[in-house]
């Protein structure tokens, strides 16, 4: 199908027609086969967290110009699992699930911050921010189905592109006797732009207001050895494309890929735990370089008393093909992580460094590059004490690079009181910024917290916040948030 | 709207009308282990799993106070005076003259304590007299803590938060001692004799028998790891530590490193969390509180600069930090605070249009950060000097792609699959469009 501009008013109306009918008739059909079924909706969950916040943003580099945000979110996930018949004979940790969840997020900003938006931005707030509703996924999922089947249909989250990608559509997974399990999925990618769509999962690179307007679909699949207790290992491939479309006055049409990628993960469980490397790595086809590399391992020693972890990190941004950003030059960033972290009974002690590199990469003829690599460093020092009613954390870091110095420290304690109904939580934080990469200026960032967790009944908790900022451009800062969250599981039927 | 968006909605609704239709249709009797975790989740907190207490990941409290126990041998109080030692190695005991349940046990929620009629028939005792065994020896001889002729304290022994068919493995070979190790030596059993994750994996290594979480953790109805028994935050949760599988502990700087573990099996984090969990942070709408501290507003720019890669994980260039930026007056403006020449500007007041490999020149900053720009400018910004001056939106033709960029295969991938990218900044017919490793 061409774009929107390619068939006559009279056939598009035809097609959407068509289209409508005949989804609208899939669906029946649907309700139709299953409604005889003895299906018993055994299970069902029920999560709801309703944020509200007011606080106040100091405009940059205006004359002490506030703008006040009034937020409201709600956000409702429902569940119906067990769908299933039960089957007494079948082992339970091996039977077939069936299950329905779909989250839904409704937002309003009643403050001014949106208000005042003008110009550009206006259109960009519309794109982002004008539609309230966005639905966060809507999946039907089963998992050993036959034995040997698991799917997913619905609006789901991809993860094997070493990212989160939002996409409509269908995914499936079938294994095998021996530990290989083979994966396809299929349909069509999430934007902000849809109906019920949302923009934090989907490709990077173009604003809302400039993305084409045609359907992206997405097609992928992969091998994977799962089974053994000691490896997993993956390879996968993952396509975001249009359907052809001119891409100039004169040009043949062509099909446009927005994202392709080669993907693999490995993960290894060895010498009884006490070694655990781990991997992945994107390419990406389209740009024909390694995107993203992580590499790690592990190291439990002393009865596990004592864990040691190393972190080789590589990431070249990519962006969306249809932005220009991919074609420039860019080098990639890259950091080396060490922790290690001593488990002393109720107390933890843990200490963390990190170097960071941007890379003077060769470019892409593999010439030397044009101009020298940057790095920084940073340090890390934690501690966590726990008793029975009563917990302490306090970290403390230091960084430094191009970009300017940072250091800064936070401590944060909890405490339970009333039954352990009641719980009161403190923080504070300190941070100083020497300003070379800020552009509110440098100096010393504080804030405090103070906040309760209440227990109002088994699953329902009310959380209420309020915390004082301050720093060199804004004096003072006052925020308050609650958050009231239901989490229930219902169990319905004779069970 | 088109019929690929029906298409979309279609394929929503279908999976609602699935979900729905086989939720809603007549139930039938659910009398089978349909829900087998139930009983140790019910006896576990003595009422019925409402919930497990899960929170949002965006809230603080992450590190709160800890109850004694683990999250899967609650605490125990067994006030009793007993050799296993001595009765099964000085006496000869075997394990079911006193455990007389545990062959034919399918759940761990059954009670495998010897009853006191038990013991009754070697020591004399009558557990059944209400004012207590007469004519045998006193209470205190097992019972810890007993009066003359009273018991005040009593055996709590909540049921482990696990599966485990004693009949099942007795079955297939294993003994008493395969799980519980010898009682050599040992008086008292406690939670120290009963099955540890390592001695389990042993035979559930994928192969001999199944390796996943859920053999014998129970989970919750959607199938994930019930974490903790009951909604009290101070019960310790099955929270995987040093000498976990696929190296998940969840150390103090677990939460700014579990990006690369989570890559590389993203099916593991699922195990106790589901997207929702994930989406609270990398999709969300409140600011993280473990990620963020309250005056991050003002001093992110730091962190972006130095740290892109985390930023890109939860934020879209082009839609949350555009969007922000644009509204509080970043961007492409030449006038106004942000502008050259204003007090908040962003970029220096010389220099930054120098040529690139000099530090301080727009180039050396956007080749080693382009996500930085992204936040603040569209590709409009770049189009203005980087197309061509041939192009549909004339530029002033300055080459961005770097040394050697028409010979790479790079070129070729990325002409080959977006051409339309290209034709931004050149006209359909330049030569410069050429891509291969004849082009040199």
């Amino acid at each position: 199908m061409g774009p929107r501009t390619a068939a006559p008013g009279t056939a598009r109306t035809a097609v959407r027609s068509r289209a409508r009918w005949g989804g609208l008739g899939g669906v029946v059909l649907l309700i139709v086969a299953l409604a005889p079924c003895r299906a018993s909706a055994g299970d069902v969950t029920i999560r709801s967290r309703t944020y509200g916040e007011g606080y106040v943003v100091l405009v940059p580099g205006s004359e002490g110009r506030l703008l006040r945000r009034r937020r409201l979110a709600q956000i409702l996930s429902l569940g119906v699992f067990d769908l299933l018949p039960p089957d007494p004979a079948a082992d339970p940790a091996r039977r077939g699930r069936l299950g329905f969840r779909a989250t839904v997020r409704i937002r309003h900003d009643f403050g001014d911050f949106q208000r005042r938006a003008a110009g550009r931005a206006a259109t960009l707030v519309r794109a982002e921010d004008g539609r309230a509703v966005d639905l966060l996924g809507a999946a039907l999922e089963g998992r050993r189905l036959f034995g040997a089947l698991d799917l997913r249909i619905g609006r789901q989250i991809d993860q094997y592109g070493l990212d989160f990608f939002a996409f409509d559509g269908g995914f499936v997974r079938v294994r095998t006797p021996v530990p290989v399990a083979f994966e396809a999925l299929g349909g069509l990618a999430v934007r902000a732009t849809d109906l019920l769509g949302y923009p934090e999962m989907s490709v990077d690179g173009v604003p809302p207001t400039e993305v084409s307007t045609g359907p992206r679909f997405v097609a992928g699949g992969g091998v994977l050895v799962d089974g053994p207790s000691w490896i997993f290992g993956r390879v996968g491939y993952r396509q975001v494309f249009e359907r052809s479309a001119p891409a100039a006055p004169g040009e043949p049409p062509r099909r446009r890929v927005a994202e392709e990628i080669l993907s693999a993960q490995v993960r290894l469980r060895l010498a009884k735990g006490i070694v655990s490397p781990y991997g992945a790595v994107r390419y990406d086809v389209a740009g024909a370089r390694v995107s993203d590399l992580s590499l790690g391992t592990d190291l439990a020693f002393g009865g596990g008393r004592h864990l040691l972890r190393v972190q080789y990190l590589r990431t070249h941004p990519v962006f969306d093909l249809d932005s220009v950003f991919n074609v420039f030059f860019t080098t990639p960033f890259s950091d080396v992580r060490l922790g290690y972290q001593v488990n002393l009974g109720r107390t933890a002690l843990h200490a963390r460094w990190q170097v960071r590199r941007m890379l003077a990469d060769r470019t892409a003829s593999g010439a030397e590059p044009p101009a020298r690599a940057l790095g920084g460093t940073g340090v890390q020092a934690g501690v966590s004490h726990r008793r029975r009613r009563f917990a302490l954390r306090a970290d403390a870091f230091a960084r430094g690079g191009p970009e300017g110095r940072l250091g800064g420290a936070s401590v944060e304690a909890r405490t339970f009181v009333f039954h352990q109904r009641l719980a009161l939580d403190t923080r504070a934080y300190y941070t100083y910024v020497d300003g070379v990469g800020s552009t509110a200026g440098g100096g010393h960032l504080w804030a405090v917290q103070i906040g309760t967790d209440t227990r109002l009944y088994s699953g329902i908790h009310l959380h209420l916040l309020v915390e004082e900022a301050g720093s060199p451009t804004m004096r003072s800062s006052f925020r308050v948030f609650g958050a009231l969250s239901l989490d229930w599981q219902i169990r319905g039927g004779t069970r | 709207m088109s019929r690929w968006r029906w298409l979309q909605a279609a394929v929503l609704s279908g999976a609602a009308a699935l979900g729905l239709a086989a939720g809603t249709t007549r139930a039938g009797p659910r009398r089978g282990p349909a829900a087998e975790h139930r009983p140790e989740v019910q006896r576990a907190e003595g009422r019925s799993d409402r919930t497990d207490g899960h929170v949002p990941a965006t809230l603080g409290g992450a590190y709160g106070p800890r109850a004694a126990g683990s999250p899967v041998y609650p605490r125990q109080t067994i006030p009793l005076r007993m050799n296993h030692d001595r009765h099964v190695f000085e006496l000869g005991l075997p394990c079911v003259r006193c455990h007389t349940a545990a062959p034919q046990s399918r759940t761990a929620t059954d009670d495998l304590f010897p009853a006191s009629a038990t013991c009754d028939g070697c020591h004399g005792s009558d557990h059944r007299s209400a004012t207590g065994p007469s004519g045998g020896p006193p209470c205190r001889t097992c019972h810890v803590g007993a009066g003359a002729r009273s018991i005040q304290r009593v055996v709590r022994a909540p049921p482990a938060l696990l599966h485990f068919d004693h009949r099942a493995h007795l079955a297939r070979g294993a003994t008493c001692d395969t799980c519980h190790g010898t009682m050599r030596g040992v008086r008292l059993a406690t939670v120290l004799q009963l099955p540890r994750e390592a001695s389990c994996l042993t035979c559930h290594d994928g192969m001999t028998a199944p390796s996943t979480c859920d053999t014998c953790h129970p989970t919750r109805a959607d199938g994930r790891l019930v974490v903790r028994a009951r909604d009290d935050r101070r019960l310790p949760a099955l929270v995987p530590r040093a000498r976990s599988p696929w190296g998940m502990a969840h150390d103090l700087s677990f939460v700014r490193d579990h990006a690369a573990i989570a890559k590389a099996k993203p099916a593991a984090c699922r195990t106790c969390h589901d997207d929702d969990f994930c989406r609270d942070c990398h999709a969300g709408v409140v600011r993280p509180m473990r990620i963020h501290a309250p005056s991050y507003l003002t001093g992110h720019a730091t962190d972006a600069a130095a740290k892109v890669q985390d930023c890109a994980s939860c934020h879209a260039s082009q839609t949350f930090c555009l969007g922000c930026h644009e509204r509080v007056g970043f961007g492409d403006r030449a006038t106004g605070p942000f502008g050259v020449g204003g007090r908040g500007r962003v970029h220096p007041a010389s220099g930054w249009t120098g040529p690139p490999g000099a530090p301080g020149t727009h180039a050396f900053e956007a080749q080693r950060n382009l996500a930085a720009c992204a936040s603040c400018h569209s590709a409009d910004t770049c189009l203005a000097c980087h197309a061509t001056s041939g192009a549909a939106n004339p530029g002033l033709d300055a080459n961005p792609h770097g040394p050697g960029f028409a010979g790479s295969s790079r070129c070729v991938a990325l002409e080959s699959r977006s051409r339309r990218t290209c034709l931004r900044c050149h006209a359909p017919g330049d030569p410069a469009l050429a891509c291969g490793p004849s082009v040199p």
